[in-house]
């Protein structure tokens, strides 16, 4: 799609402002809750490679591409919120690394979108701003957190659009809306500028349509970046990948079983047979901790999310209350800014970190070793096999108005936190709907930097 | 008689070109929230990347302790809320630090051992403008790299902490690490203290934040005697943190143990741990200057005195001011000589140490005088005239009227003549040695408007004469 469309405005059948306007209407006729605003400052973008084009100067990979950012990515001289009242009115005084990216590749950056407030839920409805509703359904929830870059893709608002994932929040709302959503091995993509929750865990990931598309957007972004120490050149590696043939699929017997239940069991189960019917070798395979994945990274994220919040306190920028003394100024802005979920996790988080040990299960060091231990599980099993399968989600789109338990939707990241944890690169890809025809996501995990396999993998299921 | 048990913490700002976590200038005299960018101002989504200069400084710091380097160190996040901490935690290093161990021998013998030395970043500063009734915060300073050096326990007095600060700030210097500069406030300390009859240890207070040796001298003398007399009277030390007012040279309680904030300790996930090889290691110690007391050998060496090589050696300046004045090509003079100038005409002008001419031209001076062109009496007009200035010596000498002094051959040559044309006062010098010499010398000076060298002129004229 991004290659017909860049073919279109280079070929010059239309220009890049006529190209995008559909874009930017629809984003403003926008009625799922999903843009949060839309940047007045894509005209002069526009112009600027429209101005290109006509000199006949070299074009970037993006030329013209119309992109939408989760509300967590700093765009300098533009608003950005992580969809929390604590950062009312906060502009940003720089841009991302991946935002730098992308504008030097041409792209437009047209808006940004709804989130979970400070990416901390896998529903879609924690937004200071209101939830998101599905791409597909006003009376589903768009899944979370990049709960608005997803939909924007889903309905046509831009071509690509940017999110975080930190627990599964690309993959996620990406497998409820039916498109593409890559989160890349740890390091491949900067974090800089990206508002940060669980540092460790999380990555900057894309959202397309097609596969080709979300690579091609994925390559402009990645790359080790000064600004990020935990950013790396990834190793040179060739990506083996002659057809099914002989491709070792792993099955994961610990995620396999808690999804034995689930109606849509055989529909996954009917995935593996035709791979197996193509060649390709189903192994079952044993990660011991992976169950433990959910409780590990509910006490790892939390405790990164307590410190790395503790910079909203009122005194630099964003939200600021009016207070006598300094304990106050801290207690009113954060206690009238933060919601309620992102209190609950930094309480929580404060918690697992306190020297008292009273009432706290862990302490900091065993759930780092953890997180630790089901890394060296996945390195293991990945010499067993070429390439993981799974479902994206237990389900699809979860339903408006039903009350969820948080450690329902806690749940929700079963699937998707392990390759948080282990660092591994995964892509979730459409597979399917529900009989009302919302849609189910497949995730395809490979080992460390092995996006290209990923993809090639992604690539053969999606036709 | 109680024991007195005094531990020390001493936070020392490192000289590096930039922060530690950013590239912004480090130190500098700029306007307020100058030297300041997203990572130092804890901007959303900002990241560290440490500065290899910091850790490289800290090892050099290490190894001019004597520490042992560790092959891994770690920062970890260090949570607590005030305005001048911008992210709402410090990096720092808890349970890796670069150094471990080490320590100083003090001149009655003891050691004072070392714990450790870690790395960590400074907070910014916050500016109470009491009229206005208003805190500014300056956030230059966040973000200096900022080395903590640890004692044990080892210290017993007020005048053996001072002989050990005094050292430690000598090492920081001389190994170029830190400026060192109590005055910026880039020398902290913070004094724990307690006090015992038997061997146990007795509770101890801990006092942050002192400025000065001074300070730190009479805040331990004041707790001795607070916590003495609550001891005398069977009463109990608190265990607390207490704050030193040094106007009215009295710690006050600022906080109990039960209020003392839990800092929530954990790696810093922004970044891997830090691995130093022992080839870091090494190309460190390479580059680590001589410490005071190597280059004190030296100089004694170089034949100067223990007193004179002391005081050389008192600030890293004069050493390196001495031995660049005696690399000068353009003379050779015994170090001893040089010494003398340094320690008398130098140090004379120089108020803490400034010394505000360079090497070169002080030996541009020492030039003209041990070639005559000028007097050695008129030396000091000379070095006032370009002191705190560029000028060039020998050009300044000349503007002053102060060359012409006569070479050696010159002189020489007159004073030969002089002997040839005034055969009375030759024949005197025989029977009134005093007299004759008074009226060749009056010759001289007639002869040479003054000019002469009078030490040389009157070597001269004994040689003349026989």
């Amino acid at each position: 799609m991004i290659k017909e469309y860049i073919y279109k405005i280079k070929s010059k059948q239309i220009t890049v402002t006529e190209a995008v306007k559909p874009f930017i209407e629809k984003c403003k006729a926008d009625k799922k809750g999903a843009i949060l605003e839309v940047f007045d400052s894509w005209k002069e973008l526009a112009k600027g490679v429209d101005e290109k084009i006509q000199k006949g100067e070299p074009l970037g990979r993006l030329a013209g591409v119309p992109i939408i950012l989760k509300d967590n990515i700093l765009y300098k001289g533009h608003r950005a919120g992580a969809a929390s009242k604590i950062l009312d009115g906060f502009i940003a005084p720089y841009s991302a690394t991946v935002v730098k990216k992308l504008l030097a590749e041409d792209a437009i950056i047209i808006a940004r979108a709804d989130m979970d407030e400070f990416a901390m839920g896998g529903i879609g409805r924690y937004a200071y701003q209101g939830p998101t509703k599905n791409a597909h359904s006003d009376n589903h929830h768009a899944g979370g957190s990049s709960s608005g870059s997803a939909v924007s893709v889903a309905l046509d608002y831009c071509l690509a659009s940017l999110g975080s994932d930190t627990a599964g929040s690309v993959r996620y709302p990406a497998a409820l809306n039916g498109i593409v959503g890559v989160k890349p091995t740890y390091g491949a993509v900067s974090r800089y500028g990206a508002v940060a929750f669980g540092s460790n865990l999380e990555q900057i990931g894309v959202f397309a349509k097609t596969i080709t598309d979300t690579k091609l957007v994925l390559d402009v972004i990645s790359g080790k970046c000064e600004f990020d120490a935990t950013s790396k050149r990834p190793p040179i590696q060739a990506a083996k990948f002659d057809g099914l043939e002989g491709l070792r699929i792993g099955r994961v017997k610990e995620l396999y079983e808690a999804f034995l239940d689930s109606p849509f069991a055989p529909l996954y189960d009917g995935i593996l047979d035709n791979l197996k019917k193509a060649g390709a070798k189903i192994v079952d395979i044993s990660i011991p901790n992976v169950t433990k994945s959910i409780n590990c990274y509910y006490a790892l994220a939390p405790t990164q999310a307590a410190s790395n919040l503790a910079r909203f306190d009122g005194v630099r920028y964003g939200r600021s209350v009016d207070a006598d003394t300094l304990a106050e100024l801290y207690e009113k802005t954060r206690s009238e800014g933060f919601g309620t979920e992102v209190k609950r996790r930094i309480l929580l988080g404060n918690l697992m970190l306190s020297a008292r040990p009273e009432g706290r299960e862990f302490n900091e060091k065993e759930i780092s070793n953890m997180k630790h231990q089901i890394a060296t599980e996945f390195t293991s099993a990945f010499k067993k096999v070429d390439v993981m399968i799974m479902p994206t989600g237990a389900g699809t789109a979860p339903q408006i108005g039903q009350p969820i338990d948080p450690v329902d939707d806690y749940l929700v990241d079963l699937f998707t936190v392990p390759a948080n944890l282990s660092g591994s690169p995964a892509v979730s890809i459409p597979c399917g709907a529900d009989e009302n025809g919302m849609p189910l996501g497949l995730q395809i995990v490979t080992d460390l930097w092995n996006e290209e396999l990923m993809f090639k993998i992604a690539e053969v299921l999606s036709v | 008689m109680y024991k007195t048990t005094i531990g020390l913490e001493i936070h020392a700002e490192l000289n590096t070109f930039t922060k530690i976590f950013c590239r912004c200038l480090n130190g500098g005299d700029a306007e307020p929230n100058a030297n300041v960018c997203p990572t130092c101002l804890g901007m959303p989504g900002a990241l560290p990347v440490v500065s290899r200069a910091a850790i490289e400084k800290t090892i050099m710091a290490g190894l001019a302790f004597g520490c042992t380097i560790n092959d891994l160190a770690v920062f970890e996040r260090k949570n607590y809320f005030y305005p001048d901490l911008p992210k709402g935690y410090q990096t720092t290093q808890n349970d890796f630090p670069i150094c471990l161990g080490g320590g100083i021998t003090l001149s009655n013998g003891k050691v004072i051992r070392l714990n450790r030395i870690h790395l960590e970043e400074d907070a910014g500063k916050l500016l109470h403008d009491e009229v206005r009734g208003e805190t500014l915060i300056d956030y230059n300073r966040g973000g200096t790299p900022l080395i903590e050096i640890v004692t044990e326990a080892d210290i017993s007095s007020a005048e053996e902490a001072i002989e050990f600060l005094e050292e430690v700030r000598s090492r920081l210097v001389f190994s170029g690490v830190s400026n060192a500069r109590m005055e910026e406030g880039e020398l902290r300390f913070d004094v724990n203290i307690s006090l015992s009859k038997t061997k146990k240890l007795g509770n101890r207070i801990e006092m942050k934040n002192l400025n000065s040796f001074k300070t730190v001298a009479r805040a331990i003398e004041f707790e001795i005697k607070r916590q003495a007399a609550l001891l005398d009277n069977d009463r109990e030390i608190v265990v607390e943190t207490r704050k030193w007012n040094d106007t009215k040279e009295i710690s006050t309680s600022m906080r109990s143990k039960e209020d003392s904030a839990d800092y929530r300790y954990f790696p810093d996930p922004d970044q891997y741990p830090i691995k130093i090889t022992r080839a870091d290691v090494a190309a460190v110690k390479k580059n680590l200057p001589k410490l005071a007391h190597e280059l004190r050998a030296y100089f004694i060496k170089l034949g100067l005195s223990d007193y004179d090589a002391e005081i050389l050696t008192r600030e890293k300046c004069l050493a390196e001011f001495f031995m660049d004045c005696c690399a000068d090509k353009r003379i050779t003079i015994a170090p001893t000589e040089i010494a003398k100038w340094i320690l008398g005409d130098i140090l004379s002008r120089a108020v803490n140490f400034e010394i505000l001419v360079t090497p070169h031209q002080l030996m541009s001076v020492v030039c003209l005088v041990n070639s005559g062109k000028i007097t050695r009496k008129n030396a000091p007009a000379l070095l006032d005239a370009i002191w705190s200035t560029e000028k060039d010596a020998a050009a300044e000498a000349k503007n002053l009227g102060l060359l012409g002094g006569v070479s050696e051959d010159d002189l020489v040559k007159i004073i030969m003549g002089i002997i040839a044309a005034n055969p009375q006062a030759v024949e005197d010098y025989a029977t009134k040695p005093d007299k004759a010499l008074t009226f060749l010398m009056g010759q001289v000076m007639k002869q040479t408007q003054g000019k002469a060298d009078v030490v040389k002129a009157r070597e001269f004229i004994l040689q003349g004469l026989g």
